[in-house]
């Protein structure tokens, strides 16, 4: 017998290491003095309370000897239990003390009862005893109850349970109707909240075809190949495929994910359900997972009945995100693995535009964006995880919406049903497979990022397809599909050109520069767009409408020779871009411009075409320097900031500069921005951590920042060398664009080349007298400049009238004439005199300037079609011309009755042969007759149509401008009272 | 030292169990009314009581009257009896019978009560007129009424009572002692009866026992009756 130590009573938790060394001790633990009376304790004063009771009962009779001995009669079951508890106790003491008998009970006794039950009874059939035992004692304890309440016996009262509880039904019934109406409320709160936001369509609901969606074919061919299998899915099956039963669409708004997903619609024969961004949005935690749930219930109950369904989730990234995965890793918010939104390589701006102007964007937008410069092209776009992951993962669906769609999806192939899993079960029948559901699941988002990852995994959403920016051609067709719907006059060649100049356009822009353009025909009192509405309506669109400010004349040459230095540079150096317009109209944020587009879709960018792009950013401040005598405004500023910003990237990041490191990566390791290598052999430098030695060019600097302005330096000088060899050609721009204050990229070629624009005659500038006239007044300017004083010559004009002078100051705003100088209306940006134009202007009619225009140039570039002839034919001449042929016809038929005459041949053109005349000659000259009859007819034909249509053209436009009146009553007052203005101050004119 | 204690309860309890009480403690069912006898008394049957108590009648009346009175009654004599209730057994010693009732009053009654319907309240006539006590001797079996006792007990915590002490000669048989104690319930409503029976000499010779019994007869009030 050993005996173990009184064990240590510890409060709380042992000390470590303080803990029981002997793992399988000969005896048992000793039970402190507590544990071992806890229950005689408790007995005895149960007993005490029924001792009291007694006493009480029999209040002053009693004495207490008496009230023991009744009590101990009475209830004799404590001591009983007291009896048991006790010979437990002696048991445990015992087994404390006595290592034999402690292993004969733990061995022999349980543990040999142990292995007899775990012998005789498998587990299963040990829980089922465990469970019969446990029903059959709580049986028995409610039957004691009952008999003792009932005063009856126990199997008695065991019997009349049934009876007990029919006699309390009417309560019970009443509790229940109590609740009901209670978590009725909630059910039906519950239940009205989850309808909604669900949109059923059959088939031929809708009208969209995949023939709507232009310029996007790749995806659409996908899409359509997804449809072929939902339609006819043994196809697929068949072989042992399945039907892909999700794709995803993403892409920067207004590329057609939506129109798509219409035209799904329209071209299947199976309904389609669309599920509003907003439907899972709610105010109770559980809507949106019972919301998931109907949805899918509807969906499989459409999918059995038709087949097949297709739900479109529009804007999913509503749907939310639970954060960065696991794999996260270290990067923070960043992802390691990113989803396929990624492009790979160095573009990664993947439906951003890839544009200089997004790069230095990104670098405006602040220290946050400043300080995660490697993560900011990994991860492809302008998504900032922070911002997202704390609108959507918080709110959004959340609260286990995305958990139960992400179920539902992929849980499709579960056996469902009450009857099909518990009657059928119950009947010896296994349940049955579910039906195959065919449910296409179609989303479009464009923050792809914003998806779960677990929705994009294949077998939910199985194919992911980028809607990106249409292909040129796609423009193209999208151009033409929605000019086909209005009256246009382009060609080919400007719709191709248009698509080339709009190369971020989407499907929505282009709807709307279309629209915007007809608006700007209607306005005109036009029903026909022409090229010049699209421009307009295309600048419109750039740069919103212009502040009607008008600059001091020196100010305003500034301007003008500041925009136009950068003109002259972009068309001199770079010619990856095309001049799109330069205009010295103050619009919100600047005081003119000159925007550039990509004639062509190009992908890289390299050395030389950023060099061009910092010339023509720094040409602003060298042509400031070059004309204005060393001065220079803070009109630079933007300006400066962009050209060390990309050269700083070049330099620091595209390898482009002296150096070669990458600065990000260099941050990442933690290194300091490090010293150029030699780019010479024999530098021996050890990159940008050592200290290069060796013969170094001195002018050639080593630090970053000196490096960066050193480059800037050099290509400032050379920008001021350009400029000088194109002093001309900036004071013609500059002129140009002070006196029209906007010009078309091609007019901007036609002032520098000196031909004709589109808009420009840019031959006047050809004129060496004119151009003395514009170098006197830029001196004058300049000196004005210096002495801050009025300019003393004015702008000097060209002799040769501008044709679409007009039309550009109606573009310029319906407004700049209103405050400028109403009469003279023909003249943009002239400073009020215009004595070679006025004299032109009454004989034009007021709505179609191009019409009877009888000015000596063509008022169109040759782009733009000229008129069909006989609509400019005057009447008296076509009579003229009838008069002559009818007489000329006239003669010939007398000259041959005369020579005919004398042989009595008469009738025309008579077969036979006449003397005098050869048969052949009267033959031609009755064919002749006959033709010129003809010609006559239908000439006189034509001329009458031409009439008719004129006549109808004339009342449409007139309804048009009616219409355009209401328009105007209909658009806000502002708008209004300019349309009106406009007018009445067209009115006398007219 | 709990333990000695655990112990100490369970050893006396044992030990009381095994001597077993000297009384044996009765209340009736409300529990407002209780007394004890010596626990060699023997309780009568309770359907023998009835017939005794309440005749063999099976009158609507009489079920009434049975749902509002609650009776029970202890035998000292050997061969317990409900006939020992006026009685007494024929043989050489007589013993006490101890009959207990309690009987909710009806409205009417309530009104009624009185100290004088306490004391005829266990069915014998002890406070009658002059006149009625002449016609009973003549023409009733309720003969040979001598009143030896009376006392008007002192009214504790609401409850009136009174005892009275008187020999009857009854059914012809010999002069008997009863020993009545009355009380009326705080409330008004029950009136609780204790009859003690004993031949006089038995009653003289046991008084001490009798008193024991009589004194233990009490009523409480109750909390919710």
């Amino acid at each position: 017998m050993s005996t173990a130590l009184p064990p240590k009573h510890h409060e709380g938790l042992r000390e470590p290491g303080s803990g029981p060394v002997d793992r399988d001790p000969v005896t048992r633990k000793r039970l402190p003095l507590w544990d071992r009376t806890k229950f005689l304790i408790l007995l005895a004063v149960a007993f005490g309370v029924l001792v009291w009771n007694t006493v009480a009962t029999y209040e002053g009779i009693m004495p207490l000897r008496d009230a023991l001995a009744l009590t101990v009669r009475d209830a004799s079951w404590i001591l009983w239990l007291a009896g048991a508890e006790v010979v437990r106790q002696v048991h445990f003491l015992i087994s404390e003390r006595s290592a034999g008998y402690h292993r004969f009970w733990t061995q022999k006794v349980f543990g040999g009862w142990n292995r007899w039950t775990h012998r005789r009874f498998n587990d299963w059939n040990r829980y089922r005893i465990a469970r019969a035992i446990k029903w059959a004692v709580w049986i028995a304890v409610i039957a004691l109850v009952l008999g003792r309440v009932q005063q009856v016996s126990p199997l008695q009262a065991l019997f009349s349970v049934p009876a007990t509880v029919w006699g309390f039904l009417p309560m019970v019934l009443q509790l229940v109707l109590i609740m009901v109406v209670a978590v009725g409320q909630f059910v039906a709160i519950f239940w009205f909240l989850s309808r909604g936001g669900v949109d059923v369509y059959y088939p031929d609901d809708i009208k969209t075809r995949f023939s709507d969606v232009w310029g996007q074919d790749h995806v659409v061919e996908r899409v359509k190949e997804n449809i072929v299998f939902l339609e006819k899915p043994d196809e697929i099956e068949a072989r042992g495929g399945y039907v892909p039963s999700g794709i995803l669409l993403w892409g920067p708004p207004g590329t057609g994910k939506t129109l798509m997903a219409e035209a799904v619609a329209g071209s299947t024969g199976k309904p389609y359900v669309f599920v509003d961004p907003g439907a899972f949005i709610n105010m109770f935690f559980g809507v949106g997972v019972l919301k998931v749930k109907s949805l899918f219930r509807k969906l499989r109950k459409l999918a059995l009945r038709y087949g097949g369904v297709i739900v479109f989730f529009d804007e999913a990234d509503s749907l939310g995100n639970r954060g960065a995965l696991a794999q996260g890793g270290p990067g923070g918010w960043g992802r390691s693995v990113p989803a396929p939104f990624e492009d790979a390589g160095c573009n990664g701006f993947a439906y951003l535009d890839p544009h200089t102007r997004t790069v230095l964007g990104r670098h405006a937008a602040g220290p946050a964006a400043e300080a995660a410069p490697p993560r900011m092209p990994r991860t492809g776009a302008f998504v900032n995880r922070i911002v997202y992951g704390a609108g959507m993962g918080g709110g959004g669906g959340g609260m286990g919406t995305l958990e139960a769609l992400l179920t539902e999806i992929s849980g499709l192939k579960k056996p469902r049903g009450f009857v099909n899993r518990y009657v059928r079960r119950l009947l010896g029948m296994r349940p049955k497979p579910p039906p195959k559901y065919r449910i296409l699941i179609m989303m479009a988002t464009n923050l792809p990022e914003a998806l779960d990852e677990a929705l994009l995994r294949p077998g939910r959403i199985d194919r992911i397809y980028k809607v990106g920016y249409p292909s040129k051609a796609g423009r193209i067709r999208t151009y033409k599909g929605y000019f086909d719907k209005v009256s246009h006059q382009l060609t080919d060649e400007q719709i191709d050109k248009l698509a080339t100049i709009t190369p971020y356009a989407t499907g929505a822009t282009i709807k709307d520069l279309v629209n915007e353009s007809l608006i700007t025909a209607i306005r005109d009192g036009r029903e026909t767009i022409t090229w010049s509405d699209v421009m307009r309506a295309k600048r419109l669109k750039q740069l919103g409408p212009p502040e009607d400010v008008e600059y001091i004349e020196r100010e305003r040459h500034a301007v003008a020779v500041h925009e136009a230095c950068h003109a002259v540079a972009a068309y001199r150096t770079r010619h990856h871009l095309e001049i799109d317009l330069a205009t010295i109209e103050k619009g919100a944020d600047y005081l003119g411009m000159v925007a550039s587009i990509k004639p062509e879709d190009q992908f890289t960018r390299w050395k030389s075409e950023y060099e061009a792009d910092i010339m023509v950013s720094l040409a602003s401040l060298a042509g400031e320097r070059m004309f204005f005598g060393e001065d220079n405004s803070s009109g630079v500023s933007g300006d400066l900031q962009s050209a060390t910003a990309i050269t700083g990237l070049m330099e620091a990041h595209w390898g482009m500069g002296i150096g070669v490191a990458s600065l990000p990566a260099l941050q990442e390791l933690g290194l300091r921005e490090g010293k150029a290598a030699q780019p010479q052999p024999g530098g021996g430098g050890t990159g940008f951590t050592g200290t290069p030695v060796g013969r170094r060019d001195e002018m050639v600097p080593d630090m970053l920042p000196e490096r960066i302005e050193f480059n800037l330096s050099r290509l400032l000088e050379k920008t001021a060398e350009l400029l000088r060899e194109n002093r001309r050609e900036v004071l013609s721009v500059a002129h140009a664009l002070e006196q029209h204050k906007t010009l078309n990229g091609d007019d901007v070629v036609a002032v520098i080349e000196g031909r004709m624009g589109p808009l420009i005659d840019g031959t006047v500038y050809t004129s060496d007298e004119f151009y003395e006239e514009i170098e006197a007044y830029h001196v004058a300017a300049a000196t004005a400049h210096q002495a801050h004083s009025e300019v003393p010559i004015e702008l000097p004009l060209p002799r040769t009238r501008v044709i679409e002078a007009s039309v550009v100051a109606a573009s310029s705003g319906g407004a700049a004439p209103v405050l400028v100088a109403p009469p003279s209306n023909g003249l943009a940006g002239g400073n009020g005199h215009a004595p070679a134009v006025q004299p032109a202007e009454p004989a034009q009619p007021d709505f179609v300037p191009w019409n009877g225009a009888p000015p000596p140039v063509s008022p169109v570039s040759p782009l733009l079609p000229s008129p069909a002839p006989p609509s400019r034919t005057s009447y008296g001449a076509l009579w003229a011309v009838v008069g002559v042929v009818v007489a000329v016809v006239l003669l010939t038929l007398l000259g041959v009755l005369l020579f005919a005459s004398p042989r009595g041949v008469a009738g025309a053109g008579g077969a036979a042969t006449v003397a005098g005349v050869p048969a052949g000659t009267a033959v031609l000259l009755a064919v002749a007759l006959v033709a010129v009859i003809g010609g006559i007819a239908v000439a006189v034909l034509l001329v009458r149509s031409h009439q008719a249509g004129r006549r109808r053209a004339e009342e449409a436009r007139d309804r048009a401008a009616e219409r355009a009146q209401l328009l105007a009553a209909a658009m806000d007052p502002e708008v209004a009272m300019r349309l009106l203005g406009y007018d009445g101050r067209r009115g006398p004119e007219a | 030292m709990v333990g000695t204690v655990v112990g100490a309860a369970v050893a006396a309890s044992v030990l009381s169990g095994c001597a077993g009480p000297d009384y044996t403690y009765v209340r009736d069912d409300a529990g407002g009314t209780y007394f004890k006898v010596p626990a060699s008394w023997r309780q009568i049957d309770q359907k023998s009581l009835d017939k005794e108590v309440f005749g063999e009648t099976e009158s609507a009346t009489a079920q009434v009257v049975k749902q509002l009175v609650w009776t029970t009654a202890f035998d000292a004599h050997a061969e317990p009896s409900a006939g020992h209730l006026l009685q007494g057994s024929p043989g050489a010693e007589d013993q006490p019978f101890v009959f207990a009732k309690v009987e909710k009053l009806t409205e009417d009654a309530q009104n009624a009560v009185s100290l004088n319907e306490l004391r005829n309240s266990s069915g014998l006539y002890v406070a009658v007129p002059e006149e009625t006590r002449k016609k009973m001797e003549e023409a009733t079996a309720y003969k040979g009424f001598e009143l030896l006792a009376d006392e008007v007990l002192p009214v504790t915590d609401g409850v009136r009572g009174v005892r009275s002490v008187f020999n009857y000669r009854l059914l012809g048989g010999p002069v008997q002692t009863f020993d009545e104690t009355a009380y009326l319930s705080a409330d008004g409503t029950t009136v609780s009866t204790l009859l003690i029976r004993c031949s006089p000499l038995c009653y003289r010779k046991r008084a001490a026992e009798i008193d024991t019994v009589v004194k233990s007869f009490k009523v409480k009030r109750l909390i919710n009756p």
